[in-house]
């Protein structure tokens, strides 16, 4: 074969054909996930806003989150027991999660009658929020207060109220 | 001919293409070549594939599924299972070459992630075909994501694994 027609062969070869210096790449991805512990909670104390009397006109007991009570109208708080909620909080230790208080108000029934009171303005410490909550060493208390809405003596006769509220927390 | 010439030959022809000049003045044949060097396909990793922190489910089994259209939606099931402590994210990689050209994907159908002896398999899930693709525009985006299948009492920890993306010009 000679010089020429060898040429032409590789010439016609190459007719219609692309040519890549690389045709194919391979590149090598990373695939990761975590699995932490699941979020529980329990109530560790039981939110009492403790011992009082309406008087004539009743009026609301503020219980902040580290248990202080503060009287409005004519109220007369008494003596005993009166404290937050508590709650305690396990989970992945430092994570970060939400606190959500209840939406409404709480209604507590008196044990013999059908009288009733209102909790509202729910407050916490740390205070609701996304992320709010931080689990160091994997767990937190977190602290409920509120505000006990009293009618008069009347309205609320002698003897225990009770009643329930919810609270959400969640990993966010 | 001996085979060094031979290979002169192709590269002179590859390089000039229609342009075969006085040098090697072969009439006969350099108007029907059509040789064209294209662009090497290439393929970069911008974004691992990540599912970030899962709460354990109580259990039961679980799946947190990452969508493979950019968006990084994660789905959880059960719905407890999620948190957003770190923004879960499908691999994104981007692919260069000529503009216009043809190319197949191939990534594995499951990638299997593990912590010492404790496995979770992820289903895979691109925004790509396996082939047919076009380089409409380049870099290219692909996009992995998929299902992360776990068990009842899969335990906590940090799993990973690593995975190949090849792509070929067709």
């Amino acid at each position: 074969m000679n010089r020429k027609s060898l040429a032409l062969a590789i010439l016609i070869l190459l007719s219609g054909f692309k040519l890549w210096s690389q045709n194919q790449a391979t590149i090598t991805g990373q695939a990761y996930a975590e699995v932490i512990s699941a979020l529980s909670a329990y109530e560790n104390t039981q939110m009492h806003f403790g011992k009082f009397s309406p008087e004539v006109g009743g009026g609301q007991i503020v219980m902040t989150p580290e248990g202080v009570r503060t009287v409005q109208g004519s109220i007369v708080l008494g003596g005993g027991t009166a404290q937050p909620g508590r709650f305690i909080i396990n989970g992945q230790a430092d994570a970060t999660y939400s606190i959500q208080l209840p939406a409404g108000s709480a209604e507590l029934k008196h044990s013999t009658s059908n009288r009733t009171m209102t909790i509202s303005n729910w407050v916490s410490d740390p205070p609701a929020g996304t992320g709010s909550g931080t689990l160091n060493g994997g767990n937190q208390t977190v602290s409920i207060g509120a505000t006990l809405n009293v009618g008069s003596m009347e309205d609320n006769p002698v003897g225990i109220y009770t009643g329930t509220y919810s609270l959400t927390f969640a990993y966010n | 001919m001996k085979k060094l010439s031979i290979f002169a030959a192709i590269l002179f022809a590859v390089v000039l293409g229609n342009n075969v000049n006085a040098q090697n003045n072969n009439s006969t044949a350099s108007s029907t070549a059509s040789a064209e060097l294209i662009t090497p396909i290439a393929i970069t990793n911008e974004i691992p594939l990540n599912f970030g922190k899962i709460a354990k489910p109580a259990g039961v089994t679980g799946t947190v599924t990452i969508t493979d259209d950019g968006n990084n939606t994660a789905t959880y099931a059960p719905a407890s299972m999620k948190t957003t402590l770190v923004t879960p994210t499908a691999a994104k990689f981007n692919i260069t070459g000529d503009l216009n050209e043809n190319f197949s994907v191939a990534i594995p159908s499951e990638i299997v992630l593990s912590k010492g002896d404790d496995n979770m398999t992820i289903d895979t899930d691109m925004n790509l075909s396996a082939a047919n693709n076009t380089l409409d525009v380049s870099p290219k985006a692909l996009y992995v994501g998929g299902t992360l299948n776990m068990a009842a009492q899969q335990p906590i920890g940090i799993y990973s694994a690593t995975f190949d993306v090849t792509v070929t010009y067709e």
